[in-house]
């Protein structure tokens, strides 16, 4: 018996898809013999694994580095209350052995950049790009191209999803689309801009469907398609995607032919790299406000300020701030807070060159501020 | 005159820039690409493309979350 062989344990377990025509006992030893490795396993990451793994995928690589956070549980299906403070990935292999023990669940626990992406995507299939930031998508794409390796693409952002499958080999990659990214403060995260909880559940399953397609060698893939998808409206919409004659990676005289410095290429700043004009920590900002010797202004947003606000802010959101410069008193010390640091950290930019001379970031912002100055504030 | 964006009617008035598209529709340039009958068109030639009469344009926005 090889190994791809059913034991019946898994006749019974597969047997709504060993009675598919499409897919059979032969489409089913495909899945099992498939090695499928899922980029982040957050929002689309959960339905991903857990449909892949519950499919009968062989081998489940899951990449991630973070730990569960509550802010994670209202779409991140995989974990569960008591996983808070678990890194992410010893919760997931847990709950995906539970899901189903035949499938081999390999853990990454890496951050996955220039140095490490084409080792760990080689030993895989099918890569599932399920990341959360730009500069890791554009090294998916790319990784995936130079290994020659199917990426199935999904992102999403409030009530908006994407889905697609980029296969340099015989279709557009993500690149074709996206030559350049986007100014780095233009396209919020969902985390600063917010996610429909049920969202990932949706995009992620489309996604878990394209590789189980791919798997099997059945139906149509979403190569050269990508899918559109509006949660609020309801509505789906499809554009058609060709190869780019002009693409750098993907193209016949290529510009990039080896891995890059993608947070340089998205011109995106660590947080710790940051620099603001000056920091103040929440005890000494307190004093400050309490003799009144600087004013304090909030650049979140109104939805944000709803659910937690420090006293005595003014608060001008980051994204009108140019414009509503007058309204401060450029001889004031000023203190400028968000919810963690980095926007206030722009803002205190902004301010400096502006004319304002006294500036100070609140650091860590106001989840800084509720731990240590002020527990009464919700932490969001 | 109508063209269609993502697959929906929309009314201009005269023959515009796909940047000036961008801006009845109240879309940033930066944050999307543009497919105009089927061709990526390259975020600096946005001012210079212009879009006609019965053109179908595509409007990807870029998404990063996961």
């Amino acid at each position: 018996m090889t190994s791809s062989e059913l034991t019946p344990r898994e006749i019974e377990r597969y047997s709504r898809h060993l009675i598919l025509p499409e897919i059979g006992s032969s489409g089913q030893r495909k899945l099992k013999e498939t090695r499928v490795l899922v980029v982040g396993a957050g929002g689309l990451g959960s339905p991903l694994t857990m449909y892949l793994a519950a499919a009968g995928i062989g081998t489940l690589g899951l990449v991630d580095f973070d730990q569960v956070e509550a802010s994670n549980l209202h779409r991140q299906v995989l974990y569960t209350e008591s996983d808070i403070g678990r890194p992410k990935l010893t919760a997931a292999i847990e709950r995906l052995a539970g899901v189903n023990p035949h499938t081999e669940c390999v853990p990454h626990p890496v951050k996955l950049d220039r140095t490490n992406a084409l080792e760990i995507i080689e030993r895989y299939d099918i890569v599932v790009d399920g990341t959360d930031n730009f500069p890791t998508r554009y090294l998916v794409n790319d990784a995936c191209a130079l290994a020659g390796k199917p990426n199935v693409y999904g992102s999403i952002f409030r009530f908006e999803g994407q889905v697609s499958v980029f296969s340099a080999a015989t279709g557009p990659c993500y690149r074709c689309l996206f030559a350049e990214p986007p100014p780095a403060e233009l396209v919020p995260s969902c985390a600063e801009g917010g996610v429909l909880g049920v969202l990932p559940g949706i995009i992620g399953s489309l996604q878990a469907n394209e590789v189980i397609k791919l798997a099997a060698g059945i139906g149509d893939s979403m190569i050269g398609r990508l899918l559109l998808f509006d949660a609020l409206r309801m509505r789906f919409h499809e554009v058609k995607l060709k190869k780019n004659s002009n693409c750098p990676l993907c193209s016949a005289t290529p510009s990039i032919t080896e891995l890059i410095d993608y947070q340089q290429f998205c011109g995106v700043t660590n947080e710790a790299d940051l620099e603001p004009v000056a920091n103040v920590p929440p005890p000494t900002a307190a004093k400050w406000l309490e003799e009144r010797t600087a004013g304090l202004l909030d650049v979140r947003t109104k939805e944000e300020r709803d659910i937690a606000q420090i006293a005595g802010a003014i608060s001008i959101p980051i994204g009108q701030l140019e414009q509503r410069l007058q309204e401060l008193d450029t001889s004031k010390r000023w203190i400028v807070h968000c919810h963690k640091g980095p926007r206030s950290t722009r803002a205190t930019r902004t301010l400096a060159s502006s004319g304002f001379a006294d500036v100070f970031n609140l650091d860590g912002g106001i989840d800084a501020w509720s731990q240590e100055v002020d527990p009464t504030i919700a932490r969001y | 005159m109508k063209i269609r964006v993502n697959g929906e009617a929309v009314v201009i008035a005269q023959p515009i820039s796909l940047t000036g598209l961008l801006e009845q529709i109240e879309i940033d340039p930066r944050t999307v690409a543009i497919e105009l009958s089927g061709e990526v068109i390259p975020r600096a030639e946005f001012s210079n493309v212009q879009v006609q009469s019965g053109d179908s344009v595509e409007v990807v926005r870029f998404v990063q979350g996961g």
